[in-house]
């Protein structure tokens, strides 16, 4: 059992998972050649703006070609031979032409994407024994049905709060359903923080073993949601004390993924 | 939990291992039989992924944050924005502060009510933000600004005062973007909270007025 001082290196944890996001982005910024597409539309309308609420300040008719230059979303810059750029949604962009007259399509993440997905990651929320609780995870795909994630989990009471950290194995028996449940197994460690209002407060550090259930639906582009129910036991038995205590915890997310 | 309560994961858990062995192989073969017919049309699929996509800002932010009761201070913050859409992105925000000395301790000149530890004020949030106008400012007959108005909502937590404290905040911002890829923000912000250091535990609205540097990615 790895025992770490959580709460010192909270904000660190934040800071890991935000690096880790941007190193995940730039993976998918590799530009190759500008993509050179031909206009099949009657027209394409060029916004000031990547959105539907910026303005429209020019058209581009059918034949012309255009080279795409970056994405914002679902909205693409494009750069047209007479030197004009501006953003085009990505619909109008779905029947354009290679230079060669083939057809393209693009192709967003989507419900097949969710199902062969290898990364996630998510913050979710929820309540842990009646307390406000917050976390974020990371998880990594083995297989469509095997997964492992690595939690962080903080949770806010009257009298204290508990910082959690975790690892567990999940099974996602139905990955390709609507509403695809999945079940957990995981042991981490959880720290006890008084609040500094309360007569003699000392921080309580202690192993603990997890067991839930919940499930996971594909919402949109590269997004699911979540919802799962966890039950901790914590192995805070010593001399003093004879039994070990149970926890229950609540939460629902969403997740990014890969 | 429940003692009965245990079994009946493992067990379903242990079924869970075999029917999705069996399940994934009829799957495949489904797949297969459907390629069995070709298309006419040929057309070739393009990931929208490898084109560049700024879908991610990281923003330093730096202004004052009005404590209840613990005066004005500066405040430092560190915010990563995720657009989901045109319209919604995520935020992620960490910041730090320093809560002054109370009305009562000046006044008083007695015994502080908090140590130079607990008067530091460490704050995390999520929220969820919404591009409500978009537009754009002109600064001369010939360059204008993409610009945005936005609305943000989130949870989080404040460590002030010797303990963690559950904190919801709701605020707005205006945006101005220099460039496709760097920004200009001001951001204001409501945080509310919990504050129990003089008896009563009381809700406090703190209020915090940023202004910030933005870089896509």
């Amino acid at each position: 059992m790895f025992l770490i001082p959580v709460s010192k290196y909270r904000y660190r944890y934040l800071l890991c998972l935000a690096v880790l996001l941007c190193g995940t982005s730039t993976a998918y910024a590799q530009t190759e050649e500008p993509l050179e597409l031909v206009i099949a539309d009657p027209y394409i309308e060029l916004h000031t703006g990547p959105g539907a609420r910026y303005p429209i300040f020019h058209v581009l008719d059918r034949g012309q070609s255009i080279t795409i230059l970056k994405r914002k979303t679902r909205w693409y810059k494009i750069r047209s031979s007479k030197n004009k750029t501006g953003w085009v949604s990505e619909q109008q962009l779905q029947q354009t032409l290679l230079p060669d007259g083939q057809q393209i399509v693009f192709v967003e993440a989507n419900k097949d994407s969710f199902v062969e997905r290898k990364w996630e990651l998510g913050v979710t929320t929820g309540e842990l024994e009646k307390a406000p609780a917050l976390s974020v995870y990371g998880g990594y795909l083995f297989t469509e049905n095997l997964s492992s994630e690595l939690t962080f989990g903080h949770a806010i009471g009257n009298v204290s709060s508990s910082n959690i950290l975790k690892l567990n194995m999940l099974i996602q028996p139905y990955p390709a359903w609507r509403f695809s449940p999945f079940f957990t197994l995981g042991a981490g460690v959880i720290q006890v923080k008084p609040n500094a209002t309360l007569i003699n407060p000392a921080d309580k550090k202690n192993a603990m073993s997890q067991v839930g259930f919940g499930f996971k639906t594909y919402l949109s582009r590269k997004f699911i949601l979540r919802f799962e129910y966890n039950q901790y036991v914590i192995f805070s038995a010593n001399n003093d004390k004879d039994a070990n205590e149970d926890i229950s915890e609540w939460k629902i997310g969403f997740a990014l993924f890969f | 939990m429940e003692n009965w309560f245990r079994p009946v994961f493992l067990i379903i858990t242990a079924a869970c291992f075999t029917f999705s062995a069996n399940l994934f192989a009829a799957e495949q073969t489904d797949t297969e039989e459907a390629l069995l017919i070709q298309p006419d049309i040929k057309r070739i699929s393009f990931d929208e992924a490898k084109i560049e996509g700024d879908d991610f800002e990281i923003q330093l932010m730096a202004g004052f944050l009005s404590l209840e009761d613990f005066g004005v201070n500066p405040v430092i913050a560190a915010r990563l924005n995720y657009y989901i859409d045109e319209n919604v992105f995520t935020q992620f925000t960490l910041s730090r502060s320093k809560g002054g000395e109370t009305s009562y301790e000046v006044l008083t000149g007695g015994a502080p009510l908090l140590t130079a530890d607990e008067r530091k004020f460490a704050y995390y949030s999520i929220n969820i933000g919404l591009n409500i106008l978009p537009g754009e400012a002109f600064l001369s007959e010939n360059t204008s600004y993409n610009t945005t108005f936005y609305i943000s909502g989130g949870i989080g937590n404040a460590t002030f005062a010797g303990s963690d404290r559950f904190a919801i905040n709701y605020g707005a911002g205006y945006q101005l973007l220099l460039s496709d890829r760097f920004t200009l923000s001001v951001d204001f912000r409501d945080i509310l909270f919990n504050v129990d250091v003089f008896g009563q535990n009381k809700m406090t609205n703190n209020l915090q007025l940023m202004i910030g540097a933005g870089w896509f990615f």
